[in-house]
């Protein structure tokens, strides 16, 4: 981990202060036309949380209707829907928007940048979303309902269904061309503007993993948007490429998909590494174990990304030794993930460690995260995934993964950077409150599922048989406690941005990066006026 | 409003050059995919 010194007069206090007068322009202007990368993260965090308000709403209503056997609340059509679009919108509107959010408050500051190398671009990729957002929960409106299909938009469903399948394929190709602009902003920032004297293995983890991460989106979004530019040819321009009326094959597109699909898993879940790489040294109070290692093993996992794709087709009928090369390859990113998880635990030995609630939120991540690590290699194995394939073991696996993995990371990081950002100190008590409602929640919620897959409940039906009833009531009452613990997660977010104890600049005495040694707590408005040199 | 500093002439370049092949190999991947599926 680097560190810096001024070489002239950068921000101190008075020097903020001597400015704090001049703010930004008032209103609504200053987020429509904003080209500030705070700004713009603040907006992508805000409408992350409210599509995973939106998201979750779904995912509880899905749980609701399963809290007994037979259909009660919904009808099957609209089940359906509600598990495909609960799918998108938690991908592409929470996931992901909430760590180009973070990207956007953290990668100048870490690096020394002023802003973004294309600002306007920046506030264009963010106003995307909201078009993409529409028309995804626009679709539930219009005659036929909702995609029905599964997030992956799996054909012949996807080919059969009426409006909502257009509006569908719209709203990724949007969103997919705003996570593209993002990318390329991103990894241009990083090369290019750097501050003197901040090498590329200097950098904090978090800027290294989103650095890898935006490569990734780069080579895999053209991909998603070719899969779906084939689905609306096939819907409206009479071809044929998944119509097996018309000689097309519909497990092409799950090859297609897939092949963006999994290095999309690790989008979502390597910035997620970078948050977590920030945090625990920070709360041990020593320097992060194998910072080189750390950033190679990121790398390796990235790239192993790209071969791995069939391992979420194993009962599609591919030959043997594909099989078996999926199921090793899988396998062989426990390798580089293991390195991290060892490296956090490094981190933390001897340390001189306190539990603040960002700190209990990475813990909580370590742990659960390597559960859904192990039922991931489970999974991995052919002759067991062709068992458990489409079960509840499956949406217990991942679930482990995006919510206690990716999510549990988001919130470490708002904990952790809100008082940088708004200059207020958050209730400690109430955190920890939310922490421990979430970790209960959560763990009440999805690690029955497991007992429900491995018993053979299928994933995406409304009904099922009488024996799977007492898991699926225990795992509802861990959703509802889950859901509306995070109603307590805004509270503390709003409450926060109000007032509050005033947060000293460096908030956390084991934080060493350029946020914490070189700016002030709020961050004024213009990060750096002069550049930090580092040494 | 204190303004933040600027890159350099030389950051700007790099920066464009750094984007521009980035949304050539972006275009590239669509394209070629595209291209592939549309001639089989």
């Amino acid at each position: 981990m680097s560190t810096a010194t001024h070489a002239h007069d950068t921000h101190g206090h008075d020097h903020a202060h001597a400015h704090d007068h001049h703010g930004p322009p008032a209103g609504f202007s200053r987020w429509m036309y904003t080209t500030n990368h705070k700004d713009i993260g603040t907006m992508y965090l805000w409408f992350s949380f409210a599509m995973f308000l939106m998201g979750g709403s779904m995912a509880l209503l899905i749980r609701a209707e399963l809290f007994q056997p037979g259909l009660q609340l919904v009808e099957p059509q609209f089940f359906n829907s509600l598990t495909t679009v609960h799918g998108l919108v938690m991908v592409f509107g929470a996931i992901m928007p909430a760590f180009v959010g973070f990207a956007n408050w953290l990668v100048p500051m870490q690096i020394g940048a002023a802003d973004m190398a294309f600002p306007r671009m920046n506030n264009w990729s963010f106003w995307l979303l909201i078009p993409a957002a529409l028309l995804l929960v626009g679709s539930f409106f219009v005659p036929g309902g909702a995609a029905a299909s599964g997030w992956t938009l799996y054909p012949p469903l996807i080919i059969q269904q009426g409006m909502s399948i257009d509006m569908t394929i719209l709203a990724v190709h949007i969103l997919g061309a705003s996570s593209i602009m993002g990318s390329i902003n991103i990894i241009t920032t990083i090369l290019n503007l750097r501050a003197p004297g901040m090498t590329l293995m200097k950098m904090p983890l978090f800027v290294w993993t989103w650095l890898i991460t935006a490569y990734l989106l780069i080579a895999v979004m053209p991909v998603l948007a070719g899969a779906v530019t084939m689905l609306l040819t096939d819907r409206h321009f009479g071809t044929s490429f998944f119509n097996a009326a018309g000689g097309g094959d519909p497990t092409m597109f799950m090859h297609i998909f897939w092949f963006f699909g999994h290095p999309e898993v690790y989008i979502m879940i390597l910035p997620a590494f970078g948050i977590v790489s920030q945090i625990i040294p920070a709360f041990a109070r020593k320097p992060l174990f194998g910072y080189a290692s750390m950033v190679y093993a990121t790398s390796s996992i990235a790239i192993l990304s790209f071969i791995v794709w069939g391992h979420h087709m194993f009962t599609v009928g591919m030959p043997a030794a594909g099989n078996l090369f999926f199921m090793y390859a899988t396998m062989l990113i426990a390798v580089p993930t293991g390195v991290k998880i060892f490296n956090w635990i490094a981190t933390m030995w001897k340390g001189s460690m306190t539990f603040e609630t960002p700190m209990l939120f990475a813990v909580g991540f370590l742990c659960l995260f390597t559960i859904g690590g192990f039922s991931g290699l489970v999974l991995a194995i052919t002759p067991v995934d062709i068992t458990l394939h489409n079960t509840y073991y499956v949406v217990a696996h991942f679930h482990y993964v995006l919510v206690s993995g990716a999510l549990f990371a988001i919130m470490a990081g708002i904990y952790f950077w809100l008082p940088k950002w708004t200059g207020h100190m958050y209730s400690e008590g109430l955190g920890k409150l939310h922490f421990w409602l979430s970790m209960i929640g959560f763990n009440v919620a999805f690690f029955p599922q497991h007992f429900l897959g491995l018993a053979g409940m299928p994933r995406r039906i409304p009904d099922y048989a009488l024996q799977f009833t007492e898991w699926n009531q225990i795992s509802t009452v861990g959703a509802f406690i889950f859901g509306f613990s995070q109603l307590l997660f805004l509270y503390i977010v709003i409450s926060t941005i109000r007032g509050g104890a005033k947060a000293p600049d460096r908030t956390w005495e084991g934080a060493d990066s350029l946020e914490w040694t070189h700016l002030p707590s709020p961050v004024p408005y213009h990060t750096f006026e002069t550049a930090p040199v580092v040494k | 409003m204190a303004e933040p500093h600027k890159p350099t002439p030389q950051q700007r370049r790099n920066a464009l050059l750094s984007a521009a092949v980035l949304a050539a190999m972006v275009l590239g991947i669509y394209a070629v995919f595209m291209l592939k599926v549309f001639s089989a």
